[in-house]
Formats: structure tokens, sequence, C-alpha cells
């Protein structure tokens, strides 16, 4: 019998790539009819933190995880506009006083190769282009994926294209906004100046911001207060004398720190209680102006349920407070709400102008959309090497009490399960988990492997069914998007924040059987169905997303032991060689994707 | 609010409308056209003219090197307490590129000798155990006497000419004696760096790759003039004496890959492919008139822009005795590629060679011509007894060399000449083991650069001769390579660490990149074989266990796999010191008419291989793509210019046990003429990365996997 040449048997299922890339956190997902099937960001592939280049790797992993060959692609849609872009990056340098640099910078922007070029250059594809408006492509990643029959939609971030600020609405298919506020006013672009007034790098530090802000006292609102002027409807205004982020690679200007009476903060040196009054100041100025035009939103879209996007709709604190105190009754947050997002999002608008109709109308259950390990892969890793393990193929049950066991112990453990998530959080597939009750372990983990700052909590996953029970909360909350008040009579000290929130996850069996299984065993044992979770990664590091990635962090921490799918690996039982590894990757060279100082604006 | 910007920054203004119009201009192609070809000739202020250029590395990051610290001799810092220069923490990444010396004396109790130098000078493959630099030493001390001279390594492998100079200037904080600079082989980006853009897409314009090579054979020139004219007024203001010794190349034995001609005026690389076909044809029959002539015209036509034609005119000239010519030959090989930005191995080109005379001539710089030095040696073409690969030196290679360089020394300090083949007997060899160290890892290094299996076994078989235990790194060697797991994370790779080869460690377990390596585990397995040791049956079982493409769905484009096939130019990537690095096709472009790749299968069990290809742009639609399976089983396929997949049934029969081979055949692509290179240029000034070679096909991804529907149907 000879080799033949079969029928290839095209996808007939509608397959769209969306694509977010060039400024930071480049991410790729795959639509199939609708329905998300594949999200990952390619930082997770490349090992370059908040890598910004076209998301190669990522992209054949969404072919890959489809069964789609590029032959199937029927769009890319791409997240925002490059010429609209551009028009706000040029009208910046006609600013007489634009430094050279900044111009070199806007000349490199007109003659580097656009998005489109580059998608089909590098990524060979042939087919059907959608350019997406940047902030049409935020309020798409977070409405189409909620749920909601109808809701009012808010997007905040830095700047997109010339929006900064956008306010609309959606019902059925349709999608539209009605108000902007346009760059250079931009509530994001304020709180990075703080973020970056503070000592921490923009785009990267905002949430250490949020987190370090009850610890201060809100006694400089007044002084921000003329940072920002709340204007009527969704307008409002930045005074641009404070701010420097137009000109210079500063955020602020010298009036800015004039106005707050000291110098910016160093990175890395001690931080007073100056500063903590700052972050709560800066904090409480954004949730009121954010209150604010989420009523004024509503006002003109008098829906039950509010989705917002963008990257200042990653601060929980202030979307909590929007969702307590403000009109709306329901509150969706796609968990990638930021620029990762909005490859989500581009795809969800290239679906309706396609097919003129939304895509799948189900709420976002879980984000697991990234690459998992080969069957059989795992196993052969450990069979590889000499490291001491153990098997617990064929018998979950087994594997959970060992784990529960090691938790109670007060060992911290690498979680590494099933496929990757997709945005900034880890969920219980690519975690770190501990005990919450033990005192020490905030400490423990942060000497171990995350080196972070010591304000900043560490973040609770709970059975969903209990969740009720142990937080002021009434509802589901997957994504750890959402902060409420710990009301479990157990001290949960190392997943309490210091007045008294969390940021919780709750798990559910549907979700994550494993992780719920877990937290049902630990449950049974303890009384407590809570577990710290935390990402897997070193500080510095992106989340892990292969098991070998899992094995180097693992080896180059002091995390207690690995489980590894169905083997766990005990800190004892690490070959030598294992660490050489993961020194050898961690030597690797690695380029930031982000500016550390002031916003990508270029 | 006070307004302090002299252009309102209200973006409701007038200005908006005026910059999204300028936007919407600038987004033409044409227009982006313009503003980048104005912008590359320097116009905009800000841009200093005609200097700019392209930079290497995705999103356009720069490699820039440190400013002078006056402080620092490479990765050394000056102690402020005791003026010793010691070896900095931070740089702990590089150390491994450096000599392993925590420290450096400020001692003037002996005369000073200072080695700066490139990998070659480092002793690559020896390196730490055995060095130039202690060869050089030991003959020194053997004529002065013990406590009278040192010579402190600055050696640094990966050394390029700006670091070369930087170096330089520093090495005068060590106060030395004489400086002794081993350096010309890292030289190849230079002519790229200092081009301006303009101009590189001009010489493509208006006169093809030849008028490329061109360009970078005179601003090689003018890099190389500049570097030694620079070092070398700097050493006679400081009256330090200079020696320098001029590399030589691996004229014998290395081969830079076969590859088509980049893309010729006129539309003449069909002709040349003719030409091609019949000298292989006419080497096969042993007519090496033909085949000569076949390749004259070869080179005629592209004017000696690739080595092919060459190599097959040194074969020709080596069989008709002719030395000279078959030198010469060789050489032209060698600076073929001088104008290309894909990967080649580190060399001295001719224009590096005489530039270097012709400075040496003017003063200043006393020349070790290890070229000519070598070919008086051995009255033959320099190859595998002094050279373990393209530059790097076997034992006699560097004592040969450092016997020249001490023999100047020598004279600088004492006035008398001493010869430098007396003195080579005084220099310090590598023990046993060492040498056979480096045999092995020469074994390796040849084989992933592509070389022929006879060269690779060759070095093999040395490594065994001197050294029998080195058959069970061997061994292990067969499991890294084939295991799926990363090789530090193998039990194979433990073992290695606990036998007593540290060279092998360290390269292997540090910079071993795992590929299928078919010539070397081949080599390998035969060399052990020829010592009574089997590890054939082993290799074939752990690469069906591992490997098995019935068992794992294989990508053949993956690095690993598509490493041994044939597609040197798409496998061995971009010089990471080239700019022109951007917006590079992630996807496999057949730079030849014939792609090959391997896998392998399993007995009784049948495969599917899913290929999706297409034609590149501009080909005639309906072209036929034929796929041979291990040399006889073929399919046609018709495949236009876009992106068409199919399955490819393998049965069981045609599957065999072990290494399987596809060859895919392309129709040969239509005539270039000038718009090929027109659009390279274009590229050029677009900083994206231009075709200079004619494509034939391309692939976007092409797996082997379990035939489903065969076993569902059987079972």
């Amino acid at each position: 019998m000879s080799p033949q040449i079969l029928e290839w048997r095209r996808s007939k299922r509608l397959n769209i790539i969306g694509i977010s890339a060039g400024y930071h956190d480049s991410a790729c997902c795959l639509l199939q009819d609708g329905e998300l099937v594949a999200a990952a960001q390619e930082e997770r592939f490349s090992r370059i933190k908040n890598d910004k280049s076209f998301p190669k790797q990522a992209f054949r992993y969404c072919l890959q995880a489809g069964g789609l060959t590029i032959s199937d692609v029927s769009c890319v849609a791409f997240y925002e506009d490059p010429t609209l872009k551009l028009g706000r990056q040029v009208w910046m340098a006609l600013d007489g006083d634009t430094p050279q640099g900044r111009r070199d910078a806007i000349l490199d922007r007109i003659v580097c190769p656009r998005p489109e070029s580059i998608i089909r250059r590098s990524l060979g594809y042939q087919g059907r282009i959608e350019v997406t408006d940047h902030h049409l492509s935020h309020a798409a990643s977070a409405y189409y994926f909620s749920g909601f029959p109808d809701a009012a939609v808010l997007t905040v971030d830095g700047v997109g294209e010339w929006p900064t600020t956008t306010y609309g609405s959606g019902r059925g298919r349709e999608l539209g906004r009605f108000e902007q506020v346009d760059f250079p006013h931009s509530l994001g672009l304020y709180y990075s100046a703080i973020t970056a007034y503070l000592g921490f790098e923009v785009n990267e530090g905002e949430y250490k911001v949020m987190g370090l802000a009850p610890y201060g006292n809100p006694t400089l609102v007044d002084r921000l207060s003329k940072l920002v002027q709340v204007e009527p409807k969704g307008d409002y205004k930045l005074d641009l004398n404070y701010f420097d982020f137009m000109r210079q690679d500063r955020m602020y200007s010298d009036e800015f720190i004039a106005l707050l009476g000291q110098p910016p903060r160093r990175p890395e040196s001690e931080l007073t209680q100056f500063h903590m009054d700052v972050a709560r100041s800066a904090q409480v100025l954004l949730e009121d102006v954010l209150l604010q035009k989420v009523r004024y939103l509503h006002s003109r879209v008098p829906s039950e349920n509010l989705c917002m996007a963008g990257g200042v709709a990653l601060n929980v604190v202030a979307n909590s407070k929007c969702l307590k105190e403000g009109p709306f009754k329901r509150l969706f947050v796609q968990p990638a709400a930021g620029d990762a997002g909005g490859a989500l999002g581009s795809a969800a608008i290239a679906h309706v102008r396609l097919t003129e109709g939304p895509p799948s109308r189900a709420k976002l259950k879980h984000v697991y959309l990234g690459p998992g390990s080969a069957p059989g892969e795992v196993a052969q890793l450990m069979t590889s090497s000499s490291a001491r393990y153990r098997d617990f193929r064929n018998d979950e049950p087994s594997l959970i009490r060992y784990t529960v066991d090691r938790l109670i112990e007060g060992k911290v453990i690498g979680w590494y399960q099933g496929r990757m998530e997709f945005g900034p959080r880890a969920l219980g597939a690519r975690s770190i988990l501990a005990d919450p009750r033990n005192p020490e372990m905030r400490d423990r983990i942060n000497g171990l492997v995350k080196m972070r700052e010591a304000f900043r909590p560490f973040a609770p996953a709970v059975l969903e069914s209990m969740a009720g029970e142990h937080f002021d909360l009434d509802h589901a909350s997957p994504f750890m998007l959402e902060v409420c008040q710990v009301t479990c009579r157990q001290p949960l000290p190392a997943v309490t924040h210091v007045d008294g929130s969390a940021r919780p996850q709750t798990v559910s069996r549907e979700s994550n059987p494993r992780f719920a299984a877990l937290l049902e065993e630990f449950y049974r044992r303890t009384g407590c169905p809570i577990l710290l979770n935390t990402s897997f990664n070193m500080r510095g590091e992106p989340i892990v997303c292969s098991a070998v990635d899992a094995v180097n962090c693992f080896a180059l921490s002091g995390i207690d032991a690995l489980v590894l799918e169905d083997f766990i690996v005990e800190r004892s039982g690490i070959p030598p060689l294992w660490d050489l590894q993961a020194r050898r990757m961690d030597m690797r060279k690695q380029d930031s994707g982000v500016g550390h100082l002031v916003y990508t604006l270029f | 609010m006070d307004r302090k910007y002299s252009c309102s920054p209200d973006a409701s203004g007038p200005l908006k409308a005026v910059a999204n119009r300028l936007a919407r201009m600038a987004a033409l192609d044409e227009v982006a056209n313009a503003l980048r070809e104005l912008r590359a000739f320097g116009v905009f202020p800000g841009q200093e003219n005609g200097d700019t250029v392209l930079t290497a590395g995705a999103e356009g990051q720069s490699h820039s090197h440190p400013q002078d610290d006056c402080r620092r001799v490479g990765i050394w810092e000056k102690q402020t307490d005791s003026g010793h220069f010691v070896r900095r923490a931070d740089m702990i990444e590089e150390w491994h590129l450096w000599a392993n010396a925590g420290r450096i004396f400020v001692n003037r109790a002996k005369r000073r000798v200072i080695l700066i130098g490139e990998s070659v000078a480092r002793g690559y493959l020896f390196d730490p155990q055995y060095t130039p630099a202690k060869a050089l030493e030991s003959i020194l001390i053997s004529q002065l006497g013990p406590g009278e001279v040192e010579v402190v390594d600055l050696a640094k492998t990966n050394l390029l000419l700006e670091q070369m100079k930087t170096l330089a200037r520093a090495a005068l904080r060590l106060q030395p004696d004489v400086v002794v600079i081993f350096a010309g082989n890292n030289w190849l980006g230079a002519g790229f760096r200092s081009a301006a853009v303009p101009e590189l897409a001009t010489a493509v314009r208006e006169s093809g790759i030849a008028g490329l090579k061109r360009l970078m054979e005179a601003n090689h020139k003018e890099c190389v003039v500049d570097a030694v004219r620079e070092i070398r007024d700097l050493y006679e203001a400081n009256r330090v004496p200079l020696v320098w010794v001029m590399p030589e190349f691996n004229l014998g034995d290395w081969r830079d890959p076969s590859t088509n001609a980049p893309c010729l005026p006129d539309g003449r690389n069909r002709e040349w492919l003719e030409h091609w076909a019949n000298a292989r044809e006419a080497l096969a029959n042993r007519d090496f008139e033909w085949a000569s002539d076949c390749a004259r015209k070869m080179v005629e036509l592209d004017q000696g822009t690739s080595a092919t034609g060459f190599h097959i005119l040194a074969e020709c000239s080596q069989r008709a005795g002719d030395l000279e010519r078959t030198r010469a030959h060789m050489e032209s090989a060698r600076d073929a590629l001088i104008w290309s930005p894909f990967m080649k191995t580190p060399r001295p080109y001719s224009v590096t060679h005489k530039t270097l005379r012709e400075e040496a001539v003017k003063g200043g710089v006393d020349l070790v011509d290890l070229p000519r030095l070598f070919r008086a040696h051995t009255s033959a073409i320099p190859d595998r007894r002094l050279f373990l690969d393209y530059c790097h030196l076997t034992a006699e290679g560097i004592q040969i060399a450092m016997a020249a360089a001490a023999s100047r020394v020598l004279r600088i300090f004492t006035g008398v000449t001493h010869p430098w083949h007396a003195l080579a007997r005084q220099s310090a060899a590598p023990a046993r083991s060492v040498e056979a160290e480096a045999m092995f890892l020469a074994a390796i290094h040849n084989a992933h650069w592509r070389q022929p299996y006879e060269l690779v076994r060759h070095f093999c078989q040395r490594a065994l001769e001197l050294a029998p235990d080195l058959a069970n790194v061997m061994s292990c060697l067969i499991d890294i390579q084939t295991k799926r797991a990363p090789v530090l994370m193998c039990k194979s790779a433990e073992r290695i660490v606990e036998l007593p080869f540290p060279s092998i460690q360290q390269y292997l377990l540090r910079w071993n990149y795992r590929q299928f390596d078919r010539v070397l585990l081949d080599a390998v397995v035969d060399s052990l074989s020829a010592i009574g040791i089997d590890q054939r049956t082993q290799l074939n079982a752990l690469r069906i266990e591992e490997r098995s493409a019935a068992r794992y769905p294989v990508e053949l484009l993956d690095a690993y796999y598509s490493s041994s096939c044939e597609q040197q130019l798409a496998q061995l990537g971009v010089e990471e010191e080239m700019p022109l690095a951007n917006i590079r096709a992630d996807y496999y472009k057949a730079y030849s008419p014939e792609s090959k790749f391997v896998f392998v299968g399993e007995s009784g069990r049948a495969l599917s291989l899913f290929l999706t290809c297409r034609l590149p742009a501009g080909a005639a639609e309906n072209g036929s793509v034929s796929l041979e399976l291990n040399g006889r089983d073929k399919v046609e396929l018709s495949v236009g210019t876009g992106w068409q997949s199919r399955e490819i049934t393998a049965p069981v029969e045609a599957v065999k046990n072990g290494i399987n081979e596809i060859v895919v055949r392309w129709p040969s692509p239509g005539p270039h003429g000038r718009e090929r290179l027109e659009e390279a240029a274009d590229d050029l000034l677009a900083n994206v990365f231009p075709e200079f070679y004619p494509v034939f096909g391309e692939i976007h991804s092409f797996t082997v996997t379990r035939q489903a529907a065969a076993e569902a149907a059987n079972a």
C-alpha cells in the first residue's frame, strides 16, 4: 500500500484569532463559533515578563489548542487601531516643547512596520484582518463574556488610541459607546503617576499602591483633588501642570512634588506613613471619581448590570466600592482586564462583524485557557531524572490527602494542574498554596519565593459553597476581582489585609474539580475551607507555564513540595542538577517589555 | 489653570484634527516609505547623518558596549584598598567566557605580558584546563626563568571588535610590558554595523548581492584599519610593544553549508541551479573537468556570493593535485558569505588578512602571520591537524601559535631572536585526558555546525584513542540528546557530572543545545562499535521509546528535528550582532529546491503526515510539490500561493523502524529579475528582514502522528 493524500478536513467552524501586542502584555486567543477555546499571554512562553513582542508562540498554541492549521483561521482581529493611535502620538509631538527624543520615538512609530504587515509577514496569515478600537476591545472583552443580556459598560485605562475612559452599553449583540474622555486626561495615568511617585514600576506597581492604601489615612485627598477635576457628565480633567508624561520620561512634574511636599520615594527604600497616606488618599480619590462616573453611567444606562474593563478595572478595591455603593446590582470584570484581554474583546467584535450575532452568551466561568501538559509528559519528566517522587496516577484521593497533610504541617506547595490560567491571577492551575491560618506564612512565602513588600497580603481560595460563611460575599467570585471583609471566625492572618479585607477566589467542582477536592479535604481535616493561593512564580518572572517551568521555579525557590499533575516531589527529592537547570534558565537574557519609570506611550 | 504649554494640550482643539490627518497620511505605504528613506538619509534632526544603523533583536533593542570605566578591565574591577583587580560578582554570568582568575594583582615584580583575544585565544574546547596563555607562559618561563615573567590572560570567548578595542585600552591599567593580541575571527558583523542602511539598500538595488558583498568588504576593511590604528597609536603613545597574532582558518576541512545562490539579477538563478545539478552529477561520475566547468559558470553567475561553486572547484583542484589553486578556491569559499546576515562561524577573511598585513608593514605592530606560518610548517593546506573546527586550534596549533608569539616577546625583552620551532618544544602540552575531551567536544561542535560525518567520526575516534574512558561520556550523550526531558533533568547528565571530565561538563551541561544529532550520534555509535561497545541497539530503542511519532506527535519544524535536515540557512538563524533581525517569518522557508526532514517511526505503526504549505508569493498557481518518504514512496500535491493543508497517510509498509526521511521537492520559482532585489532593498529601509535568497516554498506546520484511522480499522 502506498502513501495517499486524504481530503483535508478543513475546520467548518468560524475560527477567529484575537491578538494584542506592541505596548505591553501581548496575548493571543481563539474563538471557535463564538466560544472561547484558548488564550495565553506571550510572556508565559517567552519567559520575558510583560513581553510585548508579537505573540508568535501564543499564536501557535491557539492553533494547536483548536486543532487548527493556519488555513483554518477565518479572521485575525487586532485589538487597536494603529492609525488612530499614531494620531494621538503625532499630536504629542506637535507640542513645541516636546523633546527631540520623543519626536524620534514618534518617527519610529511612523516608520516601523504596521501590525497588519507583521501579521502577514511574521505569522504568515493571508486572510481577513479586522482592526478594532482599543477601548471597544476592552468593552467587548467584558460585555460579551459577562453572560448579561444587557449591561452598562465602563472602560478605564492609561490610554489606548485617544480615549482613556469610555461609557457605553450593550444589549444582545450590540455594543457601543456614547461618551469618552480623551488623552491626556486619564485616571489610569493619574494612578500611574502616584505609582511612580511612590517608587513602584508603572504598569506593574499599581497593584502595590492599592495594597498599601489600607495602611494609610486619607489626609491628602484634598491636595490630590487638585490633580483631577471632575467635570459634568462623564468628563474629568487632569491638571496637566502636575504631570510630565506629555514631555518627559517621568510621570509627575515638579509641581506635583511640591504639592505633596516630599520628594519621590526611591525604589526599594523604606515605606513611611507618608507614603501610605499618599496611597490611601490616591485610592480614595480614584474611588470617589469612579463612583461618581458609575452613577452617571447608570443615569444614562439604567441596567442592573455593569461591565468594567481596562487596566484600572484591575483595581479590585475600587470595583468593589462601585458595586457596593453604586447603583448597579451586578458587576462583571473580565479577569484579563488589561491589554492582554484586548485580544478577547477584539476577537468578539470580529465575530459580531462576521456573523452579525454575538459570540457565546454564556458567562465566562473559568479562565483555564492556556496550555497543559501532554499526556505522559510529566511521567516522563519524573522517570528521566533521579528525582525521588510519589506517583499518584489513578489515585487522586491519595494525592489530595498527601497534599493536605503537607499543608497542615505548614508546608508551602507548588501546585501545577491542568491548563494554565489566562490573565494575571493564578486560580488553582499554576498556584502556590499554603495554610492561611498560619501567622508566619506570609513572611515565609515572601522569603522563599516572592520577595515582595511585606505589606502586600496574599489572597485566599475558598470553596464556593462555603464562601458566604467566611467572607462578606453573597455570590460566586471565581477570578479574585472583588474585595470583601473577612468574616471567618478563625483568624486567617496570611490572607487578611490590615483593614480586615481579602480578595477571595471562590472555587467550585464545576470549574476546577481537583482544586475543589483539595479545599474540601482541607476543610474536612481542619474545619477551614480556605487556602492561601498566590501565583506560581519567582519575583520578576512570569507565572510558570509548562511542567519544566514549574520544576525550575520549584528548584530555585524554597517551596517545600511540588505537586505536578499526579506526581509529588518533596524538596529533599530534588536531584542536584535541577538547581543548575533552573539557574541556567534564570540567567537567560531577559528584557522587560515595559518601561519602568514611565507609561508606555510609544 | 496656568498653561505652561506653548501649544494647547486640549485634545479637542484643532491640533487633534491635524494630528489625525497626518497619521492617516503616514499610514499610507508610499508616505511611510518616503519617511523611512528620508530618515535613513539623516534628513530629520536628531539623527546623525547617514549613520542610522538597524539594531538587532526583538523590538529594536540596541547592543551597545559600556562606556570605558577607568576601574574596570573586562570582568575585573580595581579594588580601592588593595589596588588589585577582582572579578565582579555581578558579572558572574560572563565569568565562563574569560580566564578562571579571581584576581589580577598589581604586581611589578615580574615582566608582564598580557594576552588579549577571542575564543581562539581562550583555547576554546581546551579551556580552562589548557589555554594559549598557559602555553605562552610556559615558553617564556623556559627562557627567562621562573619568577621572571607572567602572562595575564584577558582572552574572552565571543569578544567582538568594539569590545576588543575597549579591552585593549583597559589593559594598559594593568601596566603591561608587552601586549599580545590574538584576534581577527569575530569581526563578522563589523561591516554591517558601520554601514548606513541607505548604503546597503543602494548597493542591493544597483548591484545586487555582489554589490552588497563589495560594500561589506570595504566596510570591513575600514573597521579593521580603524581598530588596528587606534590600538597601535595608543600603545605607541604608552610605549607598550604590541604583538598581533593573525588567526588562520581551517581551509582544509571546514565546509560552509552548500546553499543555493542568493537572488541573482536577470533571473539567472535557474541557470545557476542547472549548473549545480550538472556539477553534482559530474562529481558522482568522477568527471572533474566537467564539474570544474560547471562550477566556474556558477561562480561567474553568482559573482562569488556563494561558497558552493568554490567548494566544487576546490575539490576538483585537489584531485588534480594543484595545491595553490585548491587553497585559493577554499579561501574564496570562506570569503563568499561576508555579505550574509545569516549566522556563520567566526573566521578571518582575506580582506582581514590583507589589511592586517598592510597595517603591520606601517610599523608599530609586530605581526605573527599564522596563515604563512602554518603553511610553512605543514606544507599543506591547514586542516584537522591544526584545527579542532573552523578556527579553534588543536594542541599543536596552539603550541605553534604561542611559540611564534613568544619568539616576538623574547626578542622585545632580550633583543635575541629565538626560532619559534625551537620554542614550540618548550611549550606546555595538555594532558591526554584534556586533549581527549577537546577532541570529543570538537566532534560535537563540528556536528552541530553540519560538518560531514567523516570529520565528526575522526574526532570521536581520536577522543577514544586518547582516553578510552570517554566511552562512558559518549553513552551518556546518546541518552541526553535523545531523551525528551531537559538535558539537566536526565540521569545521564548526573552521571556526566560524576565523571572526571571537567571541560565536557562545562560545555555539555552549560552550553549544549539538544538536537536530533543524527550525524553525531551515528559517529559516536560507530566509534564505540569500533572498540567493541555496542550502543546502536540502545540508541535505536531509545529513539523509539522517546521520539517515535507513533507515540508522540512530532512537529518536524521544531528545531530539534529540523536541525538534522539540510536547511542550514533557516536553521542557523541570524547573527545576534547583526542588524536586520526584525520581523522574521515564524514559519519555514525553503531556500533550496529540496527540503529534507527526519522523524522516528516504529514498525507496525502507520502514521499520518499533516502538511500545511504554500508556494511563495508571485509563484505560478498550481505548482506541483512532491513528497517522498524513504526514497521510494512518493505523492504529488498541487499547491498554490495560499496555505493548504493535507493529510498524507504513511501505511505500515512505508514506515521504517527508526529514522525515516522525507524529501519535499518544490517547483522551480519563476525568474526573479530585479524585482526581488528591489523588494530586499525596500525591506532593508523598512527595518524588515530582507529575503536575499529565492524562496521555493513555505511550510507553516508539518506534523507526524499515529494514524488513528488505520488503528481504528485494525481494532
